[in-house]
């Protein structure tokens, strides 16, 4: 993957490559391959992140002018391909997060304090990314859903515990990939945050007892 | 679809065995392999969520017309495709076909030929295909692709 993110420093740049159709989808399939690189291995991207706000901005020019001119399918498929894709951007900023907590293990004094901060405001900056992005008016309609209105059967019920909240369908099913992607990210980061906080109050209680006169 | 399907297997069964190239039995393969990946592979092998645009289903294809390195990686994540889901014998082309991928990138990319914006792309496709098979490869926990082509290549088991 190194590979082809040095090709593609050197041979080409983000606004070249992201001007056409097929640059755009080589792109978003080296973004894939990336992302789940690095957050399996906890490392960083191969490219910088102005790669992806590139990619982002191009996406949104190209939206204004040929949305206009799609069928509803074509325009609801469009929407969900786009907006997934501004959903996962988000994972540079996951795998910069995860690739510091390595150090966080190692680091002492100061430089553990700037770790943990750094942390801290990757992951609010996640979280409000997220929200967002769920309550843009691109997505809102897109993830609609309406409850199914009757006990949802399957051949587990007399076997298995009901379903923790009521059953529901989205009014446009292939959406659901959004709102699980929104939510994973969402869960991920929420789950972690509170240890953050506990370290940062650790921290904080550490230094203030340190410095009170004896 | 059978992959025996327009191959003979035999010299006494080709109607011109005097007259044909020798060439090894599995580049006569990599047509069947492209065409079960166009009739049988969408883009969720490859992980992605959506593909409004086809490029999966056409645009790649149509790519491999261009680069000999990304027709053997194509056909290498279908024959992983295939020996999952029709023969698992077949898992072994996928090895074969990734190794030829490996070698005609290596050459393109020494040959300094990544001048065109057409020759970067197929190179970086035929990069993102090899490292789709991986990643296809590890998800199923079959690890170990990578080994066993990298065995196989030097080992030189099959002809070049």
């Amino acid at each position: 993957m190194s590979g082809a993110a040095q090709i593609f420093q050197t041979q080409t740049n983000a606004t070249q490559l992201c001007s056409s159709s097929l640059g755009r989808h080589l792109f978003k399939w080296y973004s894939l391959i990336e992302d789940e690189c690095c957050l399996l291995l906890s490392c960083r991207g191969a490219l910088p992140p102005t790669w992806r706000q590139e990619d982002f901005r191009i996406r949104k020019l190209i939206a204004a002018s040929e949305y206009p001119l799609l069928s509803k399918d074509e325009l609801r498929l469009r929407i969900l391909d786009d907006v997934l894709q501004a959903t996962l951007d988000i994972i540079t900023a996951m795998a910069d997060g995860l690739s510091t907590v390595p150090e966080l293990n190692r680091a002492t004094g100061d430089r553990r304090a700037e770790i943990i901060a750094h942390l801290e405001s990757t992951m609010i900056y996640i979280i409000n990314y997220v929200q967002s992005l769920r309550n843009s008016q691109l997505v809102m309609p897109l993830i609609q859903t309406f409850e199914v209105g009757f006990p949802w059967k399957s051949k587990h019920s007399t076997c298995c515990p009901e379903l923790p909240f009521p059953p529901f369908r989205f009014a446009y099913p292939p959406a659901g990939m959004i709102f699980i992607c929104l939510e994973a990210i969402r869960l991920y980061v929420t789950v972690h945050l509170p240890y953050i906080r506990a370290l940062t109050r650790s921290r904080l209680s550490s230094t203030h007892l340190s410095r009170q006169p004896e | 679809m059978n992959i025996y399907d327009g191959l003979y297997t035999s010299p006494e069964t080709s109607p011109f065995p005097l007259f044909r190239t020798p060439r090894p039995i599995h580049d006569d393969l990599i047509p069947f392999f492209l065409s079960y990946h166009r009739q049988n592979i969408n883009y969720g092998r490859y992980f992605w969520y959506s593909d409004p645009h086809q490029f999966i289903k056409e645009s790649l294809l149509d790519l491999t017309k261009q680069s000999e390195s990304l027709q053997y990686a194509v056909a290498a994540f279908s024959a992983l495709i295939y020996s999952i889901q029709v023969d698992q014998r077949m898992k072994r082309f996928t090895f074969l076909f990734y190794s030829k991928a490996i070698q005609e990138l290596r050459q393109a990319i020494n040959s300094s030929s990544i001048n065109s914006e057409a020759s970067m792309c197929t190179t970086v496709a035929t990069i993102l295909e090899l490292a789709s098979i991986e990643v296809c490869y590890i998800t199923w926990g079959q690890k170990g692709l990578m080994i066993s082509a990298l065995s196989l290549m030097s080992l030189n088991a099959f002809d070049m």
